[in-house]
């Protein structure tokens, strides 16, 4: 095993980790719906929430890291260049990590002066960690951005897939930067901070997934690499085609001009079409396959990453993306059921997959597949399931008395709280969310276990 | 736009993608299986869609430029499994010629 396939599986082992707390803080965030008055003073709701979003980038972060240092001395033949400093990089982005954890938990706000910006928290949605941490962030993404082009370079090869890689680690590495300006116009300030969430997740991400996925297809099921490139190009085009201006959807009621309503409602109209093909390309894929593969965690989760992502993404946001609708449901309920399980299906489910392959190297096919990961399959899709079902109910709820009859005023948002439908969507997620929380601790069981299988089953075999 | 109109309307849209979805989905395991109930579901789910798309231009109060959007969606679904299956197909084909 190469030094950074051993690096990688440490950037999944992390990322794992980070799932867990993400996790935690989810549910803890969803605990102040029922009681608003949990840990009054002692620890507030935005703190967990913060903890709970920043907690999803960064899993996901650290999952294509990782599966990228996995796929990546495969692909070229050769060790990483510059894996010693990967190395060192990967320790001092767990530090900083764990580092604003503990701000946040035990200091968590300060008062509105630079050193607060700089040592506690930034103050940007999504992008809260403070600045020192962003900046080590931006060195973490700068060494990554060395290794895969350098490594690229010194190799003197590339392949259709590392090079879509490397075009779109320019604006994921760039993009970033706009985690840091001070601009004091909240239409300005919101108008590029988009440009940073948006663009990661609906552009440079989706690139970033449909590479790894690439390998992971070529990997799980032999697939021919001119098949996969090609389709992988179909793919890229379609996606940023229509997610780059599907920014706009963003655009609607933070101060920009009229015709972003036209441009963004537009372009996310069509985001479902790329989808669409996504989901043919998988059952395709599976179909020749005859739902067969050695890896069959790997395989479903594989799977699940398509249709998560037509369905989450497609459906749950095709819902509310029109500004005629999108007017009402935009920050209720409705958006974060959107969000969830947009992100679960894009992402959750691609590096999860990831990780199943990369035990596969490690620990061979006779330790996966055993019924745990079935198992933790089942709980954490239902869970999720149930979890944006119940936030989709909730937030229409929201949607229709406070929004459109209430008119988004404070009485109306107050009398939101003691509404039925809302107050049962929010035990429902949180129900919904145990279950998810189990289907993990049941993947974490598998993910340990799988050596233990192993040998289980090597053993009467040399016997 | 009533609050009522604008639940029905986002419930239409969400349907419309769906029945999209199912549409690909039984395409894809009608071409696999060769299976006439299963093609049949297929052509069930691309009917739905186009029924979800009438009521959408019909009933709902969306501007003029969405519905236009919408029929025209509505015809880029029934392309995209088929499109898209021969494209995969062709070139698997070709990969085995090589």
């Amino acid at each position: 095993m190469y030094r950074s396939q051993r690096l990688g599986l440490k950037y999944l082992t992390a990322s794992t980790v980070m799932f867990g707390a993400m996790i935690a803080f989810g549910l803890l965030s969803s605990i102040y719906y029922i009681w608003p008055g949990f840990l009054l003073n002692v620890f507030n709701f935005n703190t967990a929430k913060i903890i709970h979003i920043d907690g999803l980038v960064i899993w996901l972060l650290m999952g294509f890291l990782g599966a990228i240092y996995w796929f990546l001395p495969q692909e070229l033949d050769r060790e990483v260049d510059g894996i010693a400093l990967a190395e060192i990089l990967f320790w001092v982005f767990c530090a900083a990590v764990a580092a604003v954890v503990v701000v946040f938990l035990v200091v968590q706000y300060g008062s509105a002066t630079e050193s607060s910006m700089w040592f506690i928290n930034q103050g940007r949605k999504y992008v809260e960690a403070p600045r020192w941490a962003a900046l080590g962030i931006v060195a973490v993404m700068g060494v990554f951005a060395y290794n895969v082009i350098g490594t690229a370079l010194k190799a003197r090869k590339s392949t259709g897939i590392l090079t879509v890689l490397i075009v779109d680690l320019v604006p994921l590495v760039v993009l970033y930067f706009d985690a840091f300006p001070e601009i004091r116009n909240m239409s300005q300030d919101l108008f590029w901070w988009w440009w940073l969430v948006h663009l990661w997740v609906e552009a440079t991400w989706e690139v970033l997934i449909g590479c790894i996925m690439a390998w992971a297809l070529i990997h799980l099921v032999s697939a021919s690499r001119r098949v996969v490139e090609s389709w992988l190009y179909v793919e890229v085009a379609m996606v940023l085609g229509t997610g780059i201006l599907g920014l706009g959807h963003h655009y609607f009621w933070i101060g920009t001009p009229r015709y972003w309503f036209a441009i963004g409602g537009f372009f996310s109209a069509l985001e479902p079409l790329p989808l669409l093909g996504m989901v043919v390309h998988a059952v395709y894929d599976a179909g020749s396959q005859h739902l067969r593969a050695a890896n069959r965690p790997a395989f479903y989760w594989t799977l699940a990453e398509a249709f998560g992502n037509f369905i989450g993404g497609g459906v749950w946001g095709f819902m509310m993306t029109l500004p005629q609708i999108n007017l009402y449901s935009h920050g209720t309920q409705w958006t974060v059921s959107h969000g969830h399980f947009a992100f679960w299906g894009a992402y959750g489910c691609g590096v999860i997959a990831v990780l199943y392959l990369a035990l596969e190297k490690s620990r061979g096919y006779e330790g996966l597949d055993g019924r745990a990961w079935k198992w933790s399959f089942a709980l954490l899709n239902i869970g999720i399931l149930g979890m944006t079902g119940a936030l989709l109910v909730a937030g229409m709820d929201q949607a229709f008395y406070e929004r459109a009859i209430g008119g988004s005023t404070w009485s109306a948002f107050l009398a939101m709280q003691g509404r039925p439908w809302f107050n049962e969507g929010m035990w429902a997620r949180l129900a919904f969310g145990l279950m998810f929380a189990c289907g993990y601790a049941i993947l974490v069981y598998d993910l340990l276990g799988a050596r233990r299988r192993e040998a289980a089953v090597s053993e009467p075999m040399a016997a | 736009m009533t609050p009522s109109e604008m639940l029905a309307t986002a419930l239409l849209l969400g349907g419309f993608i769906t029945a999209a979805g199912a549409y690909g989905l039984l395409y894809c395991v009608a071409r696999i299986l060769d299976h006439k109930i299963v093609r049949a579901g297929s052509h069930l789910s691309y009917a739905g869609l186009c029924l979800i798309a009438f009521a959408l231009v019909a009933f709902t109060p969306l501007h003029a430029g969405w519905k236009v959007l919408v029929v025209a969606s509505c015809a880029a679904y029934l392309m995209i499994p088929p499109v898209t299956w021969h494209y995969l197909a062709r070139l698997h084909r070709e990969e085995r010629i090589r």
